[in-house]
């Protein structure tokens, strides 16, 4: 099954704030207006009144542009188009309303006086003018203002990734300065005591340094590399990237859809009004109010039925573009029935005129929610993209950090330890034999030689157990009951669960050391797909703001993806959310 | 025979077996501990009369963490930390936030073994002096600033504007503007002088603290 592709339900609130709001004046609404204006005369008059297409064609033109030029009175004084004013459904009634009268009687004047109008088209054109303004201008303020909106929605995303991509890149650069400052660093610790050394030692003092300098070159040049190469962090990026560039080009193809969510009966409604009208207006000269009322009643609950009850109908895009046409098709015959049965029945070229404008009104809606369901999904996308984004810099960030306490401890643990032992050792010797120096250099190697061992810290469960052994006696610690799934999946991954192990360890600290507390209750779970959430709550006294804004919290801004300390029933309460 | 029981607690191996042959050589009785649980358990089990304690034990709990947890469980333990930081600050506490009656060797100072030997019958005799105590040499890094201004100069160092510095600190630009010209003042950083001061600033704190900009 080909993925599902959910398409925004529409909201009767939002539809008239679209109807009412700047967009729906707006020069773009009002030159995609203009083509359906002529159109509409074009198609339903010439067949059924006299007259040539010229006429016909002065006619739509008088009627265009007797509605814009009311729409721009309006515009220019009461609904400005301007971006954030406030709808107003009241004010836009009226000039939608004032419009179509206008435009009506403008039709109606101007084909009286060709000679192609008969007086009892005035009422007519009268009701049906501001119906087909209101309607047409409030689908196309609609279909506007979505694509604005998305329009807003991914550029502000963009500008969200783009500042992530950036954040990224510091990140990433500072793994490189660290990369390059490791080999630069061992050197110049080893430089030094290499020179001791030599002044110490009195016997094969040029072995000695080549076999130190040996030791960089087969073991810490080749360290930095690795440290440097690509992670799979960088084919996560890769990826990630392909999808927002997908996002942003909305070029994903709306496969499967569900055939409810593509016919829209509030907007076939609206767009089928002057139609419904005209046809009754004709048919039944006498009866335009009732007959009015029953068509529209019927397309709204025909197109209704069909909405709900292919709602859950997934189907390729082919077949929801057929089952739409097909629906229309129904929803015609089943208001020529319930008029016929109300004893309006319709003229036979009344009655397929009125199919075939269905036919129309649904491919038109049809490819609003194709683009809709379209604009949803990259919107989706880019959601998800600058989420993953965020997590991904998260655990760059964490990478950082333990790069950065990794080569701290072991140029400053090992590697300095080793030094300053055989500087001890051998101040004790007065003259050292070859033995002694080896010992020296087997030292120096093997302080060294901790470079290639990133997997043998220990784990987060070795963590909290020595946590809880070294409070032992001072505070009851409660460790937390791990899964053994979310166990594997936090030892799978070194990085978050160093950053875990430092969390909590800090988190316990400042609790006994300023909160003074006696309880400690460490909790693990996975909170999201990518995130572990850690909790530590404690007994004892709310922390300081300043120590909130000290070293430990330094700490959790580097490495958790969020987190906040707070005082929670009596506890206070440190929860935090590590990228895992 | 031993007269008295000292825990070494020491990640690094060598450092830890030097540390406790030369002890052992000086008449105590060792146990050797590669981290603060281990150190702990070790207490219980032999109930020492003093710890020598490393700050920086790798993942997990660190020697003030130990320390603190002594405090609670075995007050009277005497307590010499050994450790390459050049003082409490450089870990985010105060001087004052240790145990009072300690001695604080830097590693990088003791070249000669007897005076580990001599700072830990001091804290077994209560009679420590100021030359064990080299956290609060006047000599040491930074000695002038305080533990507030150590971690401005901290996060100035990494690059951070006063502005972020303010947001992760939860107080005002104004503020940090101040501790960042009171560290200047102490540092005798001119601030007209030619040069960038926070540069000049960030690389006093990197010297000092024998880091280098990829791991402050």
């Amino acid at each position: 099954m080909s993925e599902k592709f959910s398409t925004p339900k529409t909201s009767l609130r939002e539809a008239i704030n679209n109807a009412s709001g700047p967009v729906a004046l707006s020069n773009r609404v009002l030159l995609q207006f203009a083509p359906i204006s002529f159109l509409l005369v074009l198609v339903s008059n010439p067949s059924r009144l006299s007259g040539s297409y010229v006429e016909w064609i002065l006619l739509a033109t008088v009627g265009l542009i007797a509605t814009l030029a009311v729409l721009l009175v309006f515009r220019s004084t009461v609904l400005p188009s301007l971006p954030g004013r406030a709808p107003k459904p009241l004010m836009s009634s009226i000039a939608y309303t004032v419009a179509g009268a206008a435009r009506g009687t403008a039709v109606y004047l101007t084909g009286a006086a060709l000679g192609i109008m008969p007086p009892g088209e005035f009422i007519f054109r009268l009701i049906g003018g501001p119906l087909f303004v209101y309607g047409a201008i409030s689908m196309l303020a609609i279909f506007n203002a979505s694509r604005i909106r998305h329009e807003k929605t991914l550029a502000e995303l963009e500008i969200e990734k783009a500042e992530l991509d950036e954040l990224r890149g510091g990140i990433r650069e500072r793994i490189r300065l660290q990369r390059a400052d490791l080999l630069k660093r061992v050197q110049g610790v080893l430089a030094p005591v290499v020179d001791e050394v030599k002044t110490q030692l009195q016997s094969s003092p040029s072995d000695l340094s080549l076999r130190l300098r040996d030791v960089v070159e087969t073991v810490v040049r080749p360290l930095s590399h690795d440290i440097g190469k690509g992670s799979k962090v960088d084919e996560e990026v890769s990826s990630i990237s392909n999808r927002a560039a997908f996002a942003a080009a909305k070029s994903r193809f709306p496969s499967t859809l569900s055939a409810g969510s593509m016919i829209v009966p509030e907007l076939l409604f609206f767009a089928t009004a002057s139609i419904a009208i005209t046809a009754t207006a004709i048919n039944f000269p006498g009866a335009v109010l009732q007959g009015s009322v029953l068509s529209l009643l019927a397309v709204f609950v025909g197109y209704k039925f069909f909405q709900k009850a292919l709602a859950k109908v997934w189907v390729p895009f082919v077949f929801a573009l057929l089952i739409s046409i097909l629906a229309s098709v129904a929803v015609s015959f089943f208001t020529g029935i319930v008029l016929a049965l109300f004893g309006y029945e319709l003229e036979n070229y009344l009655f397929w005129q009125f199919v075939l404008s269905q036919v129309v009104l649904t491919l038109i809606t049809f490819y609003m929610q194709f683009l809709r369901t379209q604009r949803q999904d990259a919107e989706v996308e880019m959601t998800r993209v600058v989420s993953d984004l965020a997590i991904l810099n998260s655990q760059l960030r964490q990478e950082v950090w333990l790069n950065r306490r990794r080569i701290a401890s072991i140029l400053h643990g090992s590697v300095q330890a080793a030094l300053y032992a055989s500087a001890i050792r051998l101040a004790k010797i007065e003259s050292p034999t070859a033995a002694d120096i080896e010992a020296v250099q087997n030292d120096i190697s093997l302080a060294i030689s901790k470079l290639e061992t990133v997997d043998g810290a220990e784990t987060l469960s070795d963590v909290l157990e020595q946590i809880h052994a070294v409070w032992q006696g001072a505070v009851e610690v409660q460790l937390p009951q791990l899964s053994p799934e979310l166990k594997a999946k936090i030892e799978a991954n070194t990085v978050a669960s160093a950053c875990a192990a430092e969390i909590v360890r800090e988190a316990v600290s400042n609790a006994v050391k300023h909160g003074k507390a006696e309880h400690v209750v460490i909790e693990l779970e996975q909170t999201g797909p990518h995130l572990l959430g850690i909790t530590v709550s404690n007994d004892g006294q709310p922390l300081p703001a300043e120590v909130e804004a000290g070293y430990g919290s330094s700490i959790m801004d580097e490495v958790a993806f969020t987190w906040q300390l707070e005082n929670r029933g009596g506890f206070t309460v440190l929860g935090a959310a590590i990228a895992i | 025979m031993y007269s008295r029981h000292v825990v070494v607690v020491e990640d690094e191996a060598l450092l830890r077996d030097l540390i406790a042959k030369t002890l052992e050589s000086s008449g105590f009785e060792v146990t050797t501990a590669a981290n603060a649980a281990d150190a702990a358990r070790a207490f219980k089990a032999h109930d020492p009369d003093a710890v020598v304690l490393d700050v920086e034990l790798g993942p997990g709990p660190t020697g003030f963490d130990f320390a603190e947890s002594l405090q609670k469980t075995a007050p009277d333990v005497g307590i010499v930390f050994l450790t390459n930081l050049p003082d409490a600050r450089f870990a985010g506490k105060e001087t004052k936030e240790l145990p009072s009656k300690i001695a604080y060797l830097r590693k990088s100072q003791l070249i000669d073994s007897n005076e580990l030997v001599d700072a830990l019958e001091a804290v077994l005799h209560d009679s420590v002096v100021s030359g064990q105590r080299h956290d609060l040499q006047s000599s040491r890094p930074l000695a002038s600033l305080s533990k507030k201004q150590i971690l401005v100069l901290q996060l100035l160092a990494m690059g951070y504007t006063n502005s972020q510095i303010a947001d992760k600190r939860g107080t005002t630009v104004r503020a940090v503007e101040g501790i960042v010209s009171r560290i200047f003042q102490a540092l005798d950083i001119d601030v007209q002088a030619e040069g960038n001061a926070r540069v000049e600033a960030a690389a006093t704190y990197l010297r000092a603290s024998g880091k280098s900009l990829s791991d402050v």
